[in-house]
């Protein structure tokens, strides 16, 4: 299609990139009249791209600081969850440490407080072996049924 | 600054950035939480928004660089680099309506499979009108790569109108041109 010299060689000016913003809302407009050819399809197609728009409206001022708080609170959320749970494990080490420290000064007075717990722990050993030998007597008779 | 005039500086702007959000995205839904997320930032930053010296520009670059978190984070398959497009087969309607439906979704299909750079240069300077400067500020290159990009683009376009031209519609759908 043959169109006016002037706007020929403006879409020449376009395609070589040398047009300026006005000269390309001139050719918008001389191609927004002509109807079949493939240049003025794709100035419409461009208008129609750009008046694309939004059809969601985006949320008010009101709900973005709403937003803005939330994310701040999540945040801050998340920063106490890690402070409480760091001051935790810290204190259980603290304590694990303070159960395995010595507790006495004294080396000797250490001795003798594990001797009596040994002792201690010695002779109801032995009782519970005493008793346990006096149960499986009275078994005995049984055992002996069944042989 | 003051609500209202946020309120009427992000209006201003809304439909560029949801229009570039969706050329990244090339997703409705995903376009319009960008929007929102941008809307959230620039409230956050409305303070320093005030003294930018071209908020539109500003807000353009913060879309863009949320839609390329959003696509690394998400791993999608419609990323920037991507421009394996379906071009689906032409079956002639001899009715003028139906042909320029069909033209306009081969223009589509061009600008869509365009190099990822070429195609968000394209879309600022011939959808949204932007100046080169505004342009290279919004995706960090420079005036002359501006220049560049578009000059390419605008070749590959021309070409196809050639063709389309030359060969017709049926010919560039089943690929002989």
């Amino acid at each position: 299609m043959a169109f006016p010299k002037s706007t020929q060689e403006l879409l020449e000016k376009y395609w070589a990139t040398e047009t300026t913003p006005e000269e390309e809302a001139q050719l918008h407009a001389a191609f927004e009249k002509d109807d079949n050819s493939v240049q003025a399809a794709y100035f419409r197609f461009l208008n129609a791209e750009s008046a694309k728009v939004m059809t969601t409206s985006v949320s008010s001022v009101r709900q973005a600081k709403h937003i803005v708080l939330k994310r701040a609170m999540s945040i801050a959320a998340a920063v106490l969850v890690l402070i409480v749970a760091g001051f935790l494990i810290q204190r259980s080490m603290i304590s694990d440490i303070q159960a395995t420290a010595d507790s006495y000064e004294d080396p000797m007075e250490a001795y003798e407080e594990a001797k009596q717990a040994l002792l201690m722990v010695s002779e109801k050993f032995n009782s519970s072996r005493e008793m346990a030998g006096e149960k499986l007597s009275k078994t005995q008779p049984y055992v002996d049924i069944l042989k | 600054m003051q609500t209202e005039k946020y309120e009427v500086l992000f209006g201003e702007f809304k439909n560029k950035l949801y229009r570039f959000a969706l050329r990244i995205m090339k997703d409705e839904l995903l376009a319009e939480d960008v929007v929102q997320e941008v809307h959230v930032k620039c409230w956050q930053n409305r303070t320093s928004v005030e003294s930018i010296e071209n908020p539109g520009a500003w807000m353009m670059r913060v879309t863009k660089n949320l839609c390329i978190d959003k696509i690394r984070a998400k791993k999608l398959t419609t990323d920037i680099d991507s421009v394996a497009y379906s071009v689906r087969s032409y079956d002639p309607v001899p009715d003028s309506a139906a042909e320029m439906s069909d033209l306009m979704k081969v223009l589509h299909e061009t600008m869509e499979t365009l190099p990822p750079k070429q195609k968000l240069v394209f879309h600022l300077r011939e959808i949204e009108g932007m100046q080169y400067k505004e342009i290279s500020e919004i995706l960090n290159i420079t005036v002359d790569e501006v220049k560049i990009n578009l000059f390419r683009a605008r070749q590959k376009v021309k070409d196809k109108l050639i063709s389309i031209e030359s060969y017709g519609l049926s010919k560039i759908h089943s690929g002989t041109a």
